[in-house]
């Protein structure tokens, strides 16, 4: 068994290091990470990252290729595109990580309660998940944005609204399977009041699923703000976002299509990073895994 | 002096199926008394379970309890949640038949201990894990120190059932139900168990209702015995009075089927013959007769009633006896 080997360490210290060896195992994990972090520093830190202020114009270099003083080139204005893509990595990240927040907050709960009570409330809620479920994603948070009007925090809102349906169901599913394991009937049976059956036997239990359509959910209201502000439902123009410099680079597809090829490449990027990171960590943290 | 701990009168259970009504239990009825041992024996699916869990309200919604349990005089059947509530873990606890699967694999054992301390007694968080550990010790875990942060997967089938055992006792109930406590074990653990269970019983004067379907684990443990057959009693005796004197053809042929050394049966196990009936209709007639060589006109048209054959022994039988 296990501890025969680091009697010194204790048992969680050395839980800590079995997944730290365990992530250092999976490359594409490794680097995942390493491009989220990258990801997230240049987006807070963008004012230093950024060579350029996104707005900054240099009339000199004009739909410029990539040269020393402009990275990746520059726009039909002048503006640096590296620095709009660092700047634009802000609106990305908010909104991916901001949307999730707010669907998990407001979903978990809900499917929660759903799968936990039964009843003809759990039959409500399933039945308008259901109905929500038919409409596509990006439809789903289209509409809604269209709804709020343009700005990031309404497309965020829609994003965040758009991903709840398939988290209750989830959460739902998970709480009528979790309810009738043994340790839920025998905490029952030892005289746990629901909060306690709900919060400690039940919640902790689906974290990991929890955390694996968290890692699916960031990376699509990442794409999912670009779709958004390219539509012009998001970020507005001159902020910079992935999806706004795709909108601007349409009309010089044919002259400068590493216009669309850069912010295009940063979503694409960013966004296998979660999903790959995602995998990782359920593999890390599924206690059956042997390595 | 006292009345019985725990007295359950005509208990039956009912389970509505869309397959039509299953009579789980019918009419049962049983006492316990403080300190005493009862083991109710009998065949998978005749209702020893669902005897045990229908007096703490565990049953699904599915199923219909009539009848009564008093605990201390107070009547449990149709109980409010919160009483139910306030009983269960504190007064009754249960010891389940999977430790595998009855722990909590996220949460640290000495949590899960700490968890029904603080649900049920006003126990700081320092002082819960005090007792985690003193109850950790009582139940002989080795280095209650360091098992107690420690989770379910990192022990063993054994220690899980004393990690259980331990959470069972730890607001000091006065009945553990134990439902199959040994079944999932090794046979050397299964022992360990019970020599466990003796003790608690013994040092805490915890009443224990075991229920088994091994004869041995009764004889072992139990002062009194309940034999349990498709849904109703057939016998009840003291442990050694049912062993020397088993009056029910039925008993009889469960204690046939115990594979004992140097016996003169050749090394043939005796079974009984037939299996157990369907619960889906309760029949009309003594539920034992199509298995039973004592049979007769009787046993077909009429459900024996409980009679007492010696003073502290009951059998429901019409033609009781040995051999």
């Amino acid at each position: 068994m296990s501890y025969v080997e680091a009697p010194t360490l204790s048992p969680q210290a050395r839980r800590r290091r079995i997944y730290g060896r365990r992530f250092l195992r999976r490359p594409a994990a490794v680097v995942s990470l390493l491009i989220v972090v990258g990801a997230i520093l240049a987006a807070v830190f963008a004012r230093w990252v950024a060579p350029y202020s996104p707005d900054e114009t240099d009339f000199n270099a004009i739909l410029a290729s990539p040269s020393r003083e402009h990275l990746l080139g520059t726009d039909d204005l002048g503006r640096d595109t590296f620095s709009r893509i660092v700047w634009g990595a802000r609106a990305s990240i908010q909104a991916g990580f901001l949307a999730t927040v707010l669907a998990m907050v407001v979903a978990v709960p809900i499917g929660l309660i759903a799968g936990y009570y039964r009843g003809w409330l759990d039959t409500v809620i399933a039945r308008v998940t259901d109905v929500l479920l038919a409409f596509p994603f990006l439809i789903l948070a289209v509409g809604l944005a269209a709804i709020l009007g343009p700005s990031l925090l309404n497309a965020t809102l829609a994003l965040g609204i758009a991903a709840m349906p398939p988290l209750i169901r989830i959460a739902r599913g998970e709480v009528l399977a979790l309810r009738e394991e043994d340790y839920v009937r025998a905490a029952v049976a030892n005289g746990a009041n629901d909060a306690v059956i709900i919060g400690r036997h039940i919640l902790p239990n689906m974290t990991s699923t929890l955390l694996v359509q968290a890692t699916l959910t960031i990376p699509a209201a990442i794409i999912g703000e670009a779709v958004l502000s390219f539509l012009g439902l998001g970020v507005q123009p001159p902020t910079p976002s992935w999806g706004v410099m795709l909108n601007a680079a349409q009309p010089y597809l044919n002259e400068a299509p590493s216009l669309a090829v850069y912010p295009g490449l940063a979503i694409v990027i960013v966004a296998l990073a979660f999903n790959l990171l995602g995998d990782g960590l359920r593999d890390v943290l599924d206690p059956k895994t042997e390595r | 002096m006292t009345g019985p701990l725990l007295e359950v009168r005509d208990l039956s259970v009912r389970f509505d199926t869309d397959d039509g009504t299953v009579h789980a239990v019918d009419r049962m009825s049983l006492e316990l008394a403080p300190r005493q041992v009862l083991g109710i024996v009998g065949e998978s699916g005749c209702g020893k379970s669902v005897t045990a869990l229908s007096i703490l309200g565990l049953l699904p919604k599915t199923a219909t309890v009539t009848g009564s349990a008093r605990f201390e005089g107070a009547e449990l059947l149709g109980a409010s949640r919160s009483l139910l509530r306030r009983i269960r873990g504190r007064e009754i606890s249960f010891v389940f038949q999977e430790p595998m699967t009855s722990l909590n694999p996220v949460l640290r054992i000495g949590n899960q201990i700490e968890e029904v301390l603080r649900e049920h007694m006003d126990l700081s968080r320092a002082g819960a894990k005090q007792r985690a550990v003193e109850l950790l010790d009582l139940v002989h875990i080795p280095d209650p120190h360091r098992r107690v942060s420690e989770y379910p997967h990192q022990l063993s089938g054994g220690m899980r059932q004393r990690v259980m055992i331990a959470m069972a006792l730890a607001c000091d109930p006065k009945i553990l139900i134990a439902d199959e406590p040994t079944t999932a074990l090794d046979v050397t653990i299964q022992a360990g168990i019970l020599d466990l269970l003796r003790e608690l019983r013994e040092r805490l004067g915890t009443a224990i209702i075991l229920i088994t379907h091994n004869l041995g684990v009764v004889a072992d443990l139990a002062d009194r015995v309940v034999v349990m057959y498709a849904g109703r009693k057939a016998e009840e005796a003291p442990v050694g009075e049912l062993f020397a004197h088993p009056q029910h053809p039925y008993t009889m042929g469960l204690l046939g089927a115990v594979p004992r050394a140097g016996a003169a049966h050749n090394g043939r196990l005796q079974e009984i013959p037939g299996r157990v009936p369907s619960l889906a209709e309760l029949p009309g007639h003594c539920a034992f007769a199509d298995r039973c060589p004592r049979a007769d006109e009787q046993s077909w048209s009429e459900v024996p009633s409980l009679r007492r054959v010696r003073p502290d022994h009951t059998v429901a039988c019409f033609h009781p006896g040995e051999q």
